[in-house]
C-alpha cells in the first residue's frame, strides 16, 4: 500500500489531476445515465423521442399549449415525409421524473388530419376555456384557405348519466405554414356538447399510438366523426372537397397486409 | 540526539505553513539536508555537535519568518486543483452510492422476466403440460436510427392445457449511446409466416374492436445501458417454416427473418 502511495505521490500533480478528471467524467456519465439521461429543451426531448420511436427526423411546424394529464404544457407538432407527429411531456413531482406523449400518424393521402392527444374527459368538463388546435397537412400548394365541417356523434357519461350527442360545427383557417392549415376550435365551459365533440375528435383522430394516460372511459359507444374538408385557392375557387376517414391503424402495415392477402 | 532535535524542530516550524503534505515533506527534507551539511562542515572545523547545531540554527534565523515566506511560495495551483478534483470525486461517489440498485440493474442486466429460459429449465419437464416443438439460435438483424435489432433465439411450444401452440422469439436491441433512451418499437412489429398468415401489431389490435385478432405481442426481458432484450410471441401459431417480423413505419421497412426449420426440440 505504501509503495502504491509513494508511486502515486511521485507522479506530477498535473498528471494526477488529469487522471482524476477522467474518473470524474466517467462518474458523471454514470450519474447522467442513472437519472434517466435527461435533456433540457422541448426540441431536444422531441429529437430523442423521434429516434427512440424510429421515426423522423421531422420538421417542427408548430409549438402549442395543450393540456396533458393535469397541466397545460408546450407541445410540438412536426411533419415528416410519411407522417405527422405530436410531442409533449409533463413533469411529475420532479423535473427528472416525467412522462411524455409521442404520437405519430401516417399520412394516408393528400390530406392528413391531426388533433392533439385527448384530454382527461372529466377534467375537460370541470374547467375548460380553451382553444383546440386541429391541423390539416395537405399536398395542395395552391390552397390558401380551408374550411372544415365536423360532424361528431357519440355518447358520453358524467356521474353515471349517459348523454348522447350529435354535434355539427364549422371551422375555417388561413394557410398556417407551408403545407399546413391550423383550425382553432374555440371552447368554453358550459358547452358540454361541443366539449364532448372536441374531446371525442381528439380521441379518435390522434394516432394509432393511443395515449395511455388519457381517460376516455366516458365514451360508451364507439365514437364517430366525419370531417369534410374544403380547400380554396387565392381566387376563392374550390380546389378539393374531401371527407376524411379518421383511421387509427397503421396505413403502411395495412398496405402490406393487403399485399399478402 | 538532542542536538539533531534542535534542527528538526527548526525545520518543522519552518515548513508548518505549507499546506500540501507532499510539498511539506520535500521542503523539510531539503532544509534538513542543508542544515546537516552545514553542521558537518562546522564539526570538521572542530566544533562539538551541540555547538555546531546551535550555530546552524542561529545562522538559519527565525523559523517563523521563514515559515511565512515558505507558506507564501508553496501555494501551487495544481495542488489546490488536485484537492478540488478529489472532493468532486468523493461527492459523486457519495451521490451514486444510493443508486447502486439502479447500477446493478443497468450494468448487470437484472432480468425482469427470464422468459422461456425458465420454461426451458423447469416447465418442459415430464410433468409439464408444455411440449417444446422447436428451439434454435437465430442471427437475423437490422439497423435503424442508431439501434441494432438482432433475433437471437426462437422457440415454438405446445401447451396442452390451453390447446395452443405458441411461437416466441428473443430480440436483442443494441444501443451504442448510453445517454439515449431505448427504442420504443416493440408494439409496432407485425409478422407474417410461411403459410401466408398475417399477425397484427399490438397497436393495430389495441385500436380494433376485435382484440382477439392474431397479433404479435412483446415484453422487455432485460434492460441494460447498452442493450435491451425483448421477447416477442404469437399465440395460436401454426406449423410454419419461418416467420418474418416487420417493422414498417415512417418510410422504414425492416425485417427480422426467423427460420424455424432445423434447430431442435428438447
Amino acid at each position: 500500500m505504501k509503495a502504491i502511495k509513494r508511486f502515486w505521490t511521485n507522479i506530477p500533480r498535473q498528471v494526477r489531476v488529469c487522471f482524476n478528471i477522467l474518473i470524474i467524467l466517467f462518474l458523471l456519465l454514470i450519474f447522467y445515465v442513472s437519472i434517466g439521461s435527461p435533456v433540457f429543451t422541448l426540441e431536444q426531448r422531441f429529437r430523442r423521442a423521434e429516434k427512440a420511436h424510429l421515426v423522423g427526423p421531422g420538421e417542427i411546424v408548430d409549438q402549442t399549449q395543450w393540456g396533458l394529464y393535469s397541466q397545460f404544457t408546450d407541445m410540438l407538432v412536426a411533419e415528416t415525409e410519411h407522417g405527422v407527429m405530436f410531442y409533449g411531456y409533463w413533469d411529475q413531482d420532479h423535473p427528472l421524473d416525467d412522462y411524455e406523449v409521442f404520437s405519430y400518424r401516417e399520412k394516408t393521402g393528400k390530406l392528413t388530419f391531426l388533433a392533439p392527444p385527448s384530454l382527461g374527459f372529466s377534467w375537460a368538463f370541470d374547467d375548460f376555456d380553451r382553444t383546440v388546435p386541429l391541423y390539416l397537412f395537405d399536398d395542395y400548394p395552391q390552397a390558401v384557405r380551408a374550411e372544415a365541417s365536423v360532424h361528431a356523434k357519440g355518447t358520453y357519461q358524467v356521474n353515471d348519466t349517459k348523454n348522447p350527442f350529435d354535434m355539427r360545427f364549422e371551422v375555417s383557417a388561413e394557410r398556417f405554414s407551408d403545407g399546413v392549415f391550423r383550425f382553432l376550435l374555440e371552447l368554453e365551459s358550459g358547452q358540454p356538447l361541443k366539449l364532448a365533440a372536441a374531446q371525442m375528435l381528439t380521441k379518435i383522430s390522434t394516432t394509432a399510438e393511443s395515449w395511455p394516460y388519457a381517460n376516455t372511459s366516458g365514451f360508451h359507444k364507439e365514437p364517430h366523426a366525419n370531417i369534410t374538408i374544403r380547400l380554396y385557392d387565392a381566387e376563392d375557387n374550390l380546389i378539393v372537397e374531401e371527407e376524411l376517414v379518421l383511421r387509427t391503424v397503421s396505413g403502411e402495415a395495412q398496405a402490406k397486409r393487403r399485399e399478402l392477402e | 540526539m538532542n542536538e539533531i532535535f534542535l534542527l528538526r524542530r527548526w525545520a518543522e516550524n519552518a515548513v508548518s505553513g505549507i499546506i500540501f503534505p507532499g510539498d511539506k515533506r520535500k521542503v523539510y527534507q531539503e532544509l534538513m539536508d542543508h542544515m546537516e551539511d552545514h553542521k558537518d562542515a562546522l564539526m570538521e572545523q572542530g566544533l562539538t555537535e551541540r555547538e555546531a547545531c546551535e550555530a546552524v540554527e542561529k545562522a538559519m534565523g527565525d523559523p517563523w519568518s521563514v515559515a511565512k515566506e515558505l507558506a507564501e511560495i508553496h501555494r501551487p495551483f495544481w495542488g489546490y486543483f488536485l484537492r478540488f478534483t478529489r472532493i468532486i470525486m468523493v461527492l459523486l461517489i457519495a451521490t451514486l452510492f444510493p443508486l447502486d440498485t439502479f447500477l446493478q440493474e443497468r450494468l448487470f442486466q437484472n432480468p425482469h422476466f427470464r422468459g422461456w429460459d425458465v420454461y426451458a429449465s423447469s416447465s418442459y419437464g415430464e410433468d409439464s403440460n408444455r411440449t417444446l416443438l422447436h428451439l434454435s439460435k437465430q442471427d437475423s438483424s437490422f439497423e435503424s436510427d442508431g439501434y441494432t435489432f438482432t433475433a437471437t433465439k426462437a422457440v415454438v411450444f405446445r401447451d396442452e392445457e390451453y390447446d395452443r401452440t405458441t411461437f416466441q422469439c428473443r430480440i436483442k436491441e443494441f444501443n451504442p449511446r448510453p445517454w439515449a433512451t431505448h427504442a420504443e418499437t416493440g408494439n409496432w412489429f407485425w409478422a407474417e409466416d410461411s403459410l401466408g398468415n398475417y399477425y397484427y401489431s399490438y397497436y393495430e389490435t389495441a385500436q380494433d374492436e376485435n382484440p382477439r385478432k392474431p397479433a404479435v405481442n412483446s415484453w422487455v426481458v432485460t434492460e441494460g445501458i447498452l442493450t435491451n432484450t425483448y421477447e416477442f410471441w404469437i399465440s395460436d401459431f401454426p406449423d410454419a417454416d419461418w416467420v418474418k417480423l416487420h417493422y414498417t413505419r415512417d418510410g422504414r421497412d425492416e425485417i427480422l427473418f426467423i427460420n424455424l426449420t432445423g434447430g431442435g426440440a428438447k
